[in-house]
């Protein structure tokens, strides 16, 4: 079910068609890394930019908050090192995130060998984080 | 200006670039190393997301193989966190290091290697359609590769996983490995494929890094950062060389790192 391509440009099988595995899930899945790294470079330069310009972490000294929540209701209090540690946390998410992506793309592509390995991946991820437990 | 130096050297060989930042940060900073180890993680992730959104746009990293090779290391990443306080980690220090300066040979061997000849993929690669094809800018012309021995890099992905997950370091040389010694795709098909997969290994510990603190707002951002323009970088460069040149390049990476391993386990 893979897309076809025909090129000119043969290789040293060219008499077989150019196959690309997955062409259509290609851009999606660039598409949604680019969202992410984007979105969590803005608010991490925002956050350093911050505490550069206010010399203020927003927080005791050598502190700083860990809690999801505690990110949020920092970040929204505007507090530089808050700001920092949620965009971290959205770099940190964005695999995760483009491996949901993936389960969804094969599930429309009705690879359900796909949909599998990605779903397992997708399990094994969202466990490491609840027990707090993987290394990698 | 370190980490931009890490971000492209890893976007290009598909490395986590933490064989740069954990060294730098500890050796010429000073800082501590579970410090290191935290901003590393943030640096792998930097890296293989920031790589992979050029390498997956332009077909280089292909997201089959990646995704059906994560199964073993997500596995082995888990199974290497519970087993770390069972097994001696200066064992594993010289075993993965010996490992690693083996596999520089193997890496020596086929030097002279542009692309790998296949003639037929595995039956499971065939099933999972894991052949493709690249477009090599040095070249000028689009490369059909066929994909061997899946299972062979299934068991060295579960290694690298499980290394990750033991000694809490990169393990984007082992993955470039599996692909390049194992599954015999072309090498850059092999470092851009690492890229993308990297950041997913390294997602499963950094929620337990997270939550500990050991990643330090004032470091991990500047880290990022640089980490993230490096790759943008990296990545335009790595295309324009030929997997030759790249397999040159990583021979002294590849020793450097092995006699990193086996010393700090001596």
């Amino acid at each position: 079910m893979g897309p076809f391509k025909a090129s000119a440009a043969g290789t040293a099988s060219s008499d077989q068609p150019l196959v690309r595995s997955s062409a259509e899930l290609d851009p999606i899945i660039s598409r949604a890394l680019l969202i992410g790294v984007t979105i969590s470079a803005v608010i991490l330069i925002l956050g350093f930019v911050l505490y550069v310009a206010t010399g203020s972490s927003g927080y005791a000294p050598g502190t700083f908050p860990l809690a999801i929540g505690d990110v949020l209701s920092g970040a929204i209090q505007l507090r530089p090192f808050a700001i920092i540690e949620f965009g971290l946390f959205l770099l940190i998410l964005t695999p995760v995130f483009r491996v949901a992506i993936g389960i969804v793309g094969f599930a429309l592509e009705h690879d359900s060998n796909l949909v599998a390995a990605t779903s397992y991946v997708f399990v094994v991820l969202v466990l490491s984080f609840l027990l707090g437990k993987a290394g990698g | 200006m370190f980490s931009v130096a890490a971000g492209i050297i890893g976007a290009m060989l598909g490395l986590g670039g933490g064989i740069i930042i954990v060294p730098v940060l500890t050796l010429i900073l000073h800082l501590p190393l579970r410090d290191a180890i935290g901003a590393s993680i943030v640096s792998v992730i930097a890296t293989s997301s920031g790589a992979a959104v050029a390498y997956v746009r332009d077909g280089l990293s292909n997201i089959r193989i990646g995704m059906f090779l994560e199964i073993a290391t997500t596995t082995g990443a888990v199974m290497g966190a519970y087993l770390a306080g069972v097994l001696s980690a200066t064992l594993l220090y010289v075993i993965f290091g010996l490992m690693l300066a083996y596999s520089a040979l193997a890496l020596l061997q086929n030097r002279n290697v542009e692309i790998p000849q296949v003639q037929e993929s595995h039956p499971l690669a065939q099933k999972l359609k894991l052949a493709s094809f690249y477009h090599d800018q040095v070249l000028g012309r689009d490369i059909q590769y066929q994909v061997a021995n899946p299972y062979g890099g299934l068991g060295m992905m579960w290694l690298a996983g499980l290394m990750s997950g033991l000694l809490g370091i990169g393990s984007g040389l082992f993955k470039v490995l599996a692909m390049d010694v194992f599954m015999k795709l072309p090498l850059k098909v092999s470092t851009a494929t690492s890229n993308f997969m990297i950041g997913v290994t390294a997602a499963a510990s950094a929620g337990v890094y997270f939550a500990r603190g050991d990643i330090q707002p004032t470091m991990a951002a500047p880290v990022a950062i640089g980490v993230l323009l490096g790759a943008l970088l990296g990545t335009r460069w790595m295309v324009k060389f030929r997997n030759k040149t790249l397999r040159y390049v990583f021979v002294p990476v590849l020793l450097a790192t092995a006699g990193e391993m086996i010393l700090r386990g001596a």
